[in-house]
């Protein structure tokens, strides 16, 4: 075997290694490409395949020209085919260039039986005539490469330029081999070196199209990676605090670029996007970022993308970077807000406590001056008229401190959303009518008119506070009105919902640049003018509007200087309607929530932190009704009752709850200052705790009626005391398949015996057994220490009467009537608590 | 000579709030001080432009502005220029303090006032007067 020989072996060897790999990376993801590039791979490997057949098994040999002459006159086709993946390629062009291919493969046969001279014209000129179709197709195919890598950029571009290359060199083998094949005689030395060039360029091309059509790993990351750095680097040169639109910008620019999509946009949140053009698939990267959850980057790419996987990859790489830092900056340019934020609230404290010491100042100087006057030593002690008249200025101030005091108090609590409003209907004229009377006197006292224009109107609001409203904006208008003025006082409906207050003054009135201003706390207007030279606090304002606010109205001014003011309260005839009165709002699932019906906020809040801290989700009703709403639709672990409500009393609430099947099976615990254990528990409570209540003994109590925390990790054990066999069997078929246990006992000795020896999760109980009472089984275990954290569960031939409720005392947790829909209550009320799923 | 001339002496209060006025009249009339009170800056200019007072007791809140604004106008005047002002005000911060003693009062009162302090200051700053003049 001549050195030639094994060189071209061995690079043919080489040869089908790469073509192996693309052959498998075919294999693992298929598609139209990679199939067009195995197949051009396949049609080099017929033609080389043919000298190897020769060495192998010479005989085989004469056969082999049938495969390697129509697979070396098509391997121009199928290139060209492969740029009609890429490129657009006409369909005529193809099927022009197919009949050529087919025309010159029969005529080589055709030539071959002739036996045509190797030197002969004919011969000759169907070589050369080869050539020129060798050269035009696979030369127009490299073009074909070529012009599609100009229309794209980054990864895309480079490879189809390689691919536009190892085009050109499989036109310089196959040149090659045809004139090594014409030029020498076989066997010469000149074939020897046209076939191994001819095998190294095949080679070459080979490797050429691995890297461009199925690079490995670490290319296609190199490649990446200059496109991400480049990226990183841009990201970098962006100046912190800028807006994240920039990164935006910048991302889509790069994904642009590099993918060659016709639409790259960065959605924030979402929104419907127009569909994709003609030839154009849609591609969305979703962001995972906690602060954009339904952002993403869409884009508009060609329906034959080349690289597809490739350049999401890519894509998803550029997103991720862009997000960080978009996060970044988001996060700094909030970071700066909250700054900013928080310095205007520190600054605007200050201004309040600074206006505050000032407001307070003011009319203890009069307290403090005038008291020291009277307690001075002095050998003439002041006479009786002026003691009165010290003691009468000490008594004013302290009145009007007293008025700066509850007004700040009224503010903080408005501010806090704490203001209680006890909204009923009333007649508003007649409030205002009253008003009135109240400050008549001090507009007598300046010779002021006050004119009233009041229509019958009913409203639902609170009458305290909308005196309040009408008091502040009544004696605003007396003092800030000269002697002898004229004001005006207006109720009237405005439209169908609605009812207008109007206070109208012919004083000095409110520039114009004020009028937001004197809304705000310590504000009267006249800029640097406090308010030291009236007896009003700068609060009435602010306090009206927060007041007028939480009723659901709004409050305006309209005023010009020297002419008056006239100041609107626009208030809804009825109270806003809560909306979500009927909906309990929405508690953390998995814990075991607990309903309070509870009036008193001090009460109810109390209650919270103790249950909270025992870890359950508390909802908290202010009324019976809406308790009794809540129950229903929230399926409550337990109910906690107050029995003194504002609208229905809790009797009533317990006994609503116990006759509706949905809220039946609630057990029910009373906390009230009314001590009636007997009555509570006769209409179906469960326990009594008078108030004040100690935190154990209620968490106890509710403990043995929730054990949500106990079912999550181990298998619950139900145990049922009857006397009928049958019973305990029902029970099973009922819980067993939701992986209760079901254990037994016939009479209530066994039972005792089982409930300290098993220590179940829940005890069902016959009210009649063999041996003994029910009641007082279930009075012995709740008073037993190894039984007692038990609930138990009674079960009766029909319902319980009132006496026999009573007889319960507390010891049951809740009652089943057999042969009534309670036993499936109970299941539901058992899975609800935690099935052990 | 000094204290014929201090139990004569006319001083003048710019006070807004009738209670504070009415203290004011109280604590001074009994020290023998002559008081008038002008409710108002522009009550102020109007009885310092008719009498010129041995001291000014000034409040900085006023219906129509700053007190501080007539402490220029008092002092570019020949003939007020020389009379001490006493600064009684609720505005205590610091910087209260710090743009009162910048504006060129002589002396600063925090409300709420006490008697004592309110007299001695008076006082003070009319014998420091007296002594210049003399």
């Amino acid at each position: 075997m001549t050195f030639d020989t094994l060189l071209s072996i061995s690079l043919d060897l080489v040869f089908f290694a790469v073509f192996a790999v693309t052959l498998v990376d075919w294999l693992r993801n298929r598609g139209p490409v990679r199939r067009a590039v195995v197949i051009v791979f396949g049609t080099i490997a017929l033609v080389l395949i043919a000298p190897i057949l020769r060495l192998v098994a010479p005989p085989l040999a004469a056969f082999s020209s049938v495969i390697t002459i129509p697979a070396i006159i098509s391997l121009p086709l199928v290139i060209l085919w492969l740029v009609s993946y890429i490129r657009r390629v006409p369909r005529s062009v193809l099927l022009v260039v197919a009949a050529v291919d087919v025309v010159l493969t029969a005529s080589v046969f055709v030539l071959a039986a002739q036996g045509v001279q190797t030197r002969s014209s004919t011969y000759l000129a169907f070589a050369f005539g080869l050539l020129a179709y060798f050269l035009i197709v696979a030369g127009a195919a490299a073009i074909g490469f070529a012009l599609a890598a100009r229309e794209r950029a980054g990864a895309s571009r480079s490879r189809l330029l390689t691919a536009a290359l190892a085009t050109g060199l499989v036109d310089l083998c196959i040149v090659v081999l045809l004139a090594g094949g014409l030029t020498s005689a076989p066997g010469s030395s000149g074939a020897a070196v046209a076939s191994v060039l001819g095998r190294v360029l095949a080679l070459l091309a080979a490797v050429g199209y691995l890297v461009a059509f199925a690079p490995p790993r670490g290319l296609r990351r190199f490649s990446q990676q200059a496109t991400l750095y480049a990226f990183i680097r841009d990201l970098t040169a962006i100046p912190s605090g800028s807006p994240v639109e920039q990164i935006w910008e910048l991302l889509t620019r790069t994904v642009g670029r590099a993918s060659g999509a016709q639409r790259v946009e960065v959605l924030e949140h979402t929104r419907t996007v127009p569909p994709p053009e003609r030839g154009t698939r849609h591609v969305a990267i979703p962001f995972e970022s906690q602060r954009w959850p339904d952002g993403r980057l869409e884009m508009d790419l060609p329906v034959n993308a080349l690289f597809l996987e490739d350049d999401l990859d890519l894509t998803r790489l550029l997103v991720d970077r862009a997000l960080r830092a978009a996060e970044r900056e988001a996060f700094l340019v909030e970071r700066e807000r909250l700054i900013g934020d928080l310095q205007a609230a520190s600054a605007a404290k200050s201004d309040f406590l600074a206006a505050m010491s000032h407001e307070l100042r003011t009319p203890l100087n009069a307290i403090i001056g005038f008291s020291e006057l009277l307690a001075e030593d002095t050998e003439a002690p002041p006479d009786h008229a002026t003691v009165t008249s010290y003691a009468e200025h000490i008594h004013g101030s302290g009145l009007h401190l007293l008025e700066l005091v509850n007004d700040v108090l009224d503010l903080a609590r408005v501010e806090a959303g704490r203001l209680d409003l006890k909204p009923v209907p009333f007649e508003l004229d007649a409030l205002v009518r009253l008003t009135i009377a109240s400050v008549q006197p001090l507009a007598d006292h300046k010779h002021q008119t006050v004119e009233l224009d009041l229509a019958p109107v009913v409203i639902d609001a609170d009458p305290s506070r909308v005196r309040q409203i009408v008091l502040n904006l009544v004696s605003n208008a007396i003092k800030f009105t000269a002697d002898g003025g004229e004001i005006r006082v207006g109720v009237s409906l405005n439209g169908m919902d609605g009812v207008q207050l109007a206070v109208a003054d012919n004083g000095r009135g409110i520039p114009p640049a004020d009028h937001q201003r004197i809304f705000e706390a310590f504000q009267q207007g006249d800029g640097e003018t406090a308010t030291s030279h009236h007896e009003g606090t700068g609060l009435g304002l602010a306090l009206t509007r927060q007041l007028v606010d939480a009723h659901g109205g709004s409050v305006g001014v309209r005023s010009e200087v020297g002419v008056g003011s006239e100041f609107t309260v626009q208030l809804p005839l009825h109270r806003p309607v809560q909306p979500d009165a009927a909906l309990p709002p929405a508690v953390a699932t998995g814990q075991p929530t607990v309903l309070v019906i509870e009036d008193d906020p001090a009460a109810g809040e109390l209650l919270r932190v103790h249950l909270d801290g025992a870890g359950y989700a508390v909802l908290l009703a202010t009324t019976g009704r809406q308790g009794i709403a809540w129950a229903a639709h929230a399926h409550p672990n337990a109910v906690l009752l107050d029995i003194l409500l504002p609208d229905i009393d809790g009797w009533e609430v317990l006994q609503r709850l116990k006759a509706d099947p949905l809220t039946r099976s609630i057990p029910v615990m009373v906390v009230s200052v009314v001590d009636d254990r007997q009555l509570g528990l006769a209409l179906g409570a469960v326990d009594y705790f008078v108030k004040p209540i100690s935190r154990e003994p209620l968490l106890e109590a509710l403990g043995r009626l929730t054990f949500t925390t106990k079912v999550r990790t181990r298998t619950v054990t139900v145990l049922v005391i009857d006397g009928d066999a049958e019973a305990a069997t029902r029970y099973g078929q009922l819980l067993e398949p939701d992986g209760f246990r079901v254990i037994h006992a016939p009479n209530g000795a066994a039972g005792r015996q089982r409930a300290v020896t098993d220590h179940p999760d829940l005890i069902l109980l016959d009210s009649t057994l063999p041996d003994m009472d029910g009641f007082e089984l279930a009075a012995a275990l709740r008073h037993e220490d190894a039984t007692s954290s038990i609930p138990v569960w009674m079960t009766t031939p029909g319902g319980l009467q009132s006496e026999a409720k009573t007889r319960l005392n507390g010891n049951v947790q809740g009652v089943l009537a057999r042969g009534d829909d309670a036993l499936a209550a109970m299941h539901a009320w058992l899975s609800r608590k935690g099935s052990p799923a | 000579m000094t204290a014929e001339r201090s139990e004569a002496a006319l001083l003048v209060a710019v006070e807004d709030e009738p209670r504070n006025a009415a203290l004011l009249e109280a604590i001074l009339g009994r020290s023998g001080y002559r008081l008038r009170i002008a409710p108002d800056l522009a009550g102020a200019r109007e009885l310092l432009a008719e009498t010129t007072p041995d001291l000014v007791l000034l409040d900085r809140h006023l219906p129509d502005g700053d007190g501080l604004d007539l402490i220029p106008e008092i002092r570019n005047s020949d003939r007020l220029g020389a009379v001490p002002i006493l600064l009684v005000s609720a505005s205590v911060l610091p910087r209260d303090v710090q743009a009162a003693m910048d504006a060129g009062c002589d002396g600063f009162l925090p409300k709420p006032v006490h008697v004592k302090p309110l007299v001695e200051a008076v006082r003070r700053l009319l014998d420091r007067n007296a002594a210049v003049d003399a």
